[in-house]
């Protein structure tokens, strides 16, 4: 903007090759890079919300309840159970809405949709009501 | 005597309350509002006040002089509970909160008083509309004081510890315990926990004011930009206080709970979270609608909104509906806020309807790529983002009402949602800065985020090379750099623009660019905050490294994320309420000592479990966060965890509460000369 | 073009009021709720099996008790304060159905074993009552236990068919165990 016209011309084309050279060095980084190995214990521990604390996931939560519920999921890891075994053992007593994560059902349809329908709601208004109905031509705005 | 003394105080609040309702309505229906009855505003909003301040003072009072025959005190209470703890005792438990609520409310009334009738300041109806929407709420609060809520009730009947009949006569025969049991051993534990419930409140109860000037708007029929500037203003005040509100209860729940994290998305969390959005959304769309005069009524809806969703935010909280299923707090506030909430929102938004054909405004958004269009996507999304964390939490009330079938809502739903929603906002947060009112060219906007865009990138890949390849980090990195970069550029050109016209140094112009614009510059601060934040967050969230328990004898040294943690042995203090055991952890690293860490358990006599305090190593890469589950003679059992950048999220908060401020300075001197300029906008900037 | 943007205000705003009044009606149903008598999956469901050790080392006890026409499941600590306050009502109602096949066994939910014993010899042991410790947690979790004290009821076909939270007093737990009893006779 401040810059003489000369200089701009001359890097006209450097510039833009330059951030597209970052971007594409970016890009490539991020999806060779090995995924985040995360314990399965903890995977498992973080979907399930300590019975005996507020708002914490056992696998989180600092309480000794918690960390035998841990051991008990590291016990049966350890007995080569499936991850979806585990939690229905290790939740057998307990009531579904002591699992964080909801599962995707018709019941938690309205719970993803709802949402949704807010944002749908949004951009129609943005797109077809906010908008002057006839688009002026240049309105003679400076930078 | 207290009692006696509190009771009338409360009293004297409500009758002041009911009685600034009715004069405020009366002054704002009259289109030359007398004097007399300006007169009796103000002495209805000092006596509040007083009144209000006066029923703090003598539950402090109580709570400083032991007195357990107010029931309160003997409830919350004890005699060892430590400076400044007994203090702060006031506002740790339901009634003792509401008082403060109230004294709050009334300290705003105060506040939008003195404001309305300044010098220069022009009266208007409008102001004395709101101040009796405020007197009305007020109405509420005092009258739960005086009925579910009473904290000045008189111990009748006293078992050893607590208070088990209690009268809200003051004349009743007193009695009391001895003792009390004190206050929730985890309120007693950290000192941020004295100051952040009255920052919280400061900015919860403060949106009761644009609230009440939207309503006072609406009943006025006085659509247009003088409401929406007041509400600007007061929304101003009240999000800085909520923003630092919410960090320090961040940094209170990781200083003090030790399970090493900071938000857990639990309703508490939610309830502060989701006024803050919707306040958020209105400093924003109320920008538009003073530029562009649009969006009037999409601004009367967050105002509304905001408000309602810290009722809301108040019942799940304080009325139990939402705890876990063993632990229903029986208490009539439930019913009382429930039935609040119902005529706020139901009463307002038929208001609302009522007047929406007068207010709606004509579409005039020329092109959705605009300054005026970035603040739409930023609605959008922050909109979306409050209905995602409101579904989240009430879907497993409605479902199990409905239907009868559970479903548990948690962290893993909530961070799957926010997280694309919070990198949306940060994109959003980058270009919108560089656009111009009306519309934008590319030819325009291209120049001012190309530079900022290769800065952020080169950020992204210094990340890559020096530090990690995961994602979510670099990604935060270059979106928090380019937000950052692209405020700077605006900075500098503008800076450099002024050099040039006036031919100084474009440096020394910057001071004078920054006070010439204090909402942009503060709103950019705030902006800067945010990125520091979200960078903050993805470190902590994804480079965290744990070790999960290990046992520890005293001398031994475990290995940890390339520390060697050695325990040398575990000390125990007893107070009269509590004994605390407390490990020595020596932090080494290349071998030398670098610190030492000393997590504790504290078993308080009056609680079931122990109370863990975690240790904290800091330093400026990452904190080293050590916690125990069990401390012995013979063993600990010891959890450790890092978190990397964990001080910049307490730094990116308090930024952006900073931001609010700032544009908050700028404002008297803007107002007088601001009048609405629907057309003819200046260059973007 | 001006009515429009109207109408949706309008229909916004009685969205909002609408879902408002529905969720507070929700709401209202669910704050009447409070009983000591809580809802549990296990409730209705086979009791989990499963082996304790005694709490004094001197062997281990099978839950459910095959023999036992009832067996009630009590979750104790020493540092439980509700727990002090049940502990005279189950030794009474242990004594009161000793005749009935009853089998009351206490399980001690994270808690060192010595404090339990100092806290059962403070405040009274039954030869009725069976005392057991919980390694691992795995009978609370078997049983889902949230927060001490918790009581659970299992009739002779191993079935639950109660759970109680909070401190129980004689007259419910005589209750739930008579209802058992005549059931199952």
């Amino acid at each position: 903007m401040a810059d003489p016209a000369g200089r701009r011309s001359l890097f006209g084309w450097v510039s833009p090759l330059l951030t597209l050279a970052l971007a594409a060095f970016v890009v490539v980084s991020l999806t060779t890079a090995d995924p985040v190995d995360r314990d399965r214990a903890e995977r498992i521990g973080k979907q399930v919300r300590c019975p005996a604390c507020e708002g914490e996931s056992i696998a989180e939560s600092p309480s000794s309840y918690a960390a035998d519920m841990m051991g008990y999921v590291r016990e049966m890891i350890g007995e080569g159970r499936s991850d979806q075994q585990i939690l229905d053992r290790l939740m057998a007593a307990y009531p579904r809405s002591q699992m964080l994560d909801p599962p995707f059902q018709t019941r938690t349809a309205l719970l993803w949709a709802l949402p949704a329908a807010v944002l749908v709601t949004g951009l129609f208004l943005a797109f077809f009501r906010l908008r002057k109905p006839v688009p002026p031509e240049s309105t003679g705005e400076a930078p | 005597m207290l009692s006696l003394a509190g009771t009338l105080a409360v009293w004297t609040a409500l009758v002041a309350a009911g009685w600034l309702a009715v004069a405020g309505w009366r002054a704002a229906r009259d289109p030359v509002a007398p004097s007399a009855s300006i007169v009796s505003l103000r002495r209805s909003v000092l006596v509040m006040v007083l009144a209000a301040l006066g029923a703090m003072v003598v539950l402090e009072a109580a709570l400083l002089a032991n007195d357990f025959t107010v029931s309160y005190v003997a409830n919350h209470h004890s005699r060892h509970t430590p400076f400044p703890f007994n203090i702060a005792t006031a506002w740790a438990a339901l009634e003792g909160s509401i008082v403060l609520w109230g004294l709050v409310l009334a300290a705003y009334a105060y506040a939008v008083w003195r404001r309305a009738t300044a010098r220069g300041a022009q009266p208007d109806s409008l102001d004395w509309g709101a101040l009796a929407a405020i007197g009305a709420v007020g109405v509420f609060f005092f009258g739960l004081m005086v009925t579910v809520a009473n904290p000045f009730e008189v111990c009748t009947e006293a078992a050893a510890r607590s208070c088990t009949a209690s009268s809200p006569l003051p004349f009743s025969r007193a009695v009391g315990p001895a003792d009390g049991l004190g206050p929730n051993p985890l309120l007693q534990n950290h000192l941020l926990m004295a100051i952040h419930p009255p920052l919280l409140y400061l900015g919860y109860v403060g949106l009761t004011v644009p609230f009440a000037y939207g309503i006072s708007a609406l009943a006025l029929r006085r659509s247009g930009p003088a409401w929406l500037r007041r509400s600007g203003l007061w929304t101003r005040v009240a999000w800085v206080f909520l923003t630092a509100g919410i960090t320090l209860g961040a940094w209170w729940a990781y200083e003090v709970l030790g399970w090493g994290g900071y938000w857990a998305w639990d309703p508490v969390e939610n309830a502060s979270f989701m006024p803050w959005l919707v306040a958020t959304a209105f400093l924003h769309s109320s920008l538009v609608q003073e530029r562009r005069g649009m969006l009037e009524a999409w601004n009367f809806v967050l105002v509304i909104g905001a408000f309602s969703l810290t009722i809301l935010g108040t019942f799940l909280t304080r009325s139990g509906v939402i705890a876990s299923v063993h632990s229903f707090t029986q208490s009539a506030i439930g019913p009382a806020l429930l039935g609040f909430l119902v005529v706020v929102t139901v009463g307002s938004f038929a208001l609302f309807a009522s007047r929406a054909q007068q207010i709606s405004s004509p579409p005039r958004l020329e092109s959705l790529s605009s300054r005026e269009g970035g603040f739409l996507l930023n609605n959008l999304l922050l909109t979306v983002y409050a209905m995602v964390v409101l579904t989240g939490t009430l879907y497993p009330l409605a479902l199990e009402a409905f239907t009868g079938s559970e479903v548990g809502v948690g962290r893993p739903f909530f961070d799957r949602m926010a997280v694309p929603i919070s990198f949306a906002l940060l994109l959003a947060m980058g270009i919108g800065p560089a656009l111009p009112w009306r519309v934008a060219r590319a030819r325009v906007v291209w120049p001012r985020v190309h530079l900022p865009l290769q800065i952020a990138l080169a950020a992204g890949v210094l990340v890559i090379i020096t530090a990690t390849r995961v994602g979510y980090v670099v990604m935060a990195v270059i979106a928090g750099s380019w937000v950052v970069a692209v405020a700077a550029g605006r900075l500098l050109s503008q800076a450099r623009r002024s050099a040039r016209s006036r031919g100084a140094n474009a440096w020394r112009m910057i001071p004078g660019v920054v006070r010439s614009d204090r909402g942009f510059w503060g709103g950019q601060l705030a902006h800067a905050g945010v990125a520091l934040a979200a960078v903050a967050i993805a470190c902590t969230a994804n480079l965290s490294q744990s070790l999960d328990r290990v046992e520890m004898a005293p001398g031994d040294r475990v290995e940890f994320a390339g520390y060697e943690l050695v325990h040398t042995g575990v000390s125990t203090t007893r107070t009269p309420n509590r004994l605390k055991s407390t490990a020595h952890v020596e932090v080494w690293k290349d071998e030398r000592i670098e610190g030492l860490a000393e997590p504790a358990l504290s078993r308080f006599e009056t609680s079931a479990l122990p109370i863990a305090t975690p240790g904290i190593h800091h330093t400026l890469a990452q904190d080293l966060y050590l916690s125990v589950t069990r401390i012995d003679e013979e063993a600990i059992t010891l959890r450790a965890a890092t978190a990397p950048l964990q001080w910049v999220l307490w730094l990116g908060g308090l930024t952006c509460a900073g931001g609010g401020l700032y544009s908050l300075a700028g404002r008297k001197r803007r107002r007088s000369g601001s009048v609405r300029p629907a057309v003819g906008a200046r260059p973007g900037g | 073009m001006k009515r429009r943007p109207g109408r949706a205000a309008v229909g916004l705003a009685v969205a909002v009021a609408a879902a408002t009044a529905v969720f507070a009606g929700v709401f209202a149903t669910r704050l009447s709720e409070e009983s000591q008598l809580s809802d549990s999956p296990l409730v209705g469901a086979h009791s989990p099996v499963l082996t304790l050790p005694l709490l004094d080392g001197s062997g281990e006890i099978g839950i459910p008790d095959p023999d036992a026409q009832v067996t009630v499941i009590n979750f104790f600590a020493s540092w439980c304060l509700e727990c002090r306050v049940e502990h005279p009502d189950l030794l009474a109602v242990a004594e009161a159905f000793s005749d009935s096949g009853l089998r009351l066994i206490q399980v001690a939910y994270q808690d060192r074993p010595d404090d339990s014993i100092a806290f059962l010899n403070e405040l009274g042991v039954s030869p009725l009552v069976s005392y057991a410790s919980d390694p691992g947690s795995r009978a609370a979790i078997a049983f889902g236990v949230f927060g001490i004290p918790e009581t659970y009821f299992i009739g002779p076909d191993g079935v639950v068919t109660a759970r109680f939270t909070g401190p129980s007093d004689s007259l419910s737990l005589g209750h739930q165990i008579d209802l058992i009893l005549g059931r199952g006779r």
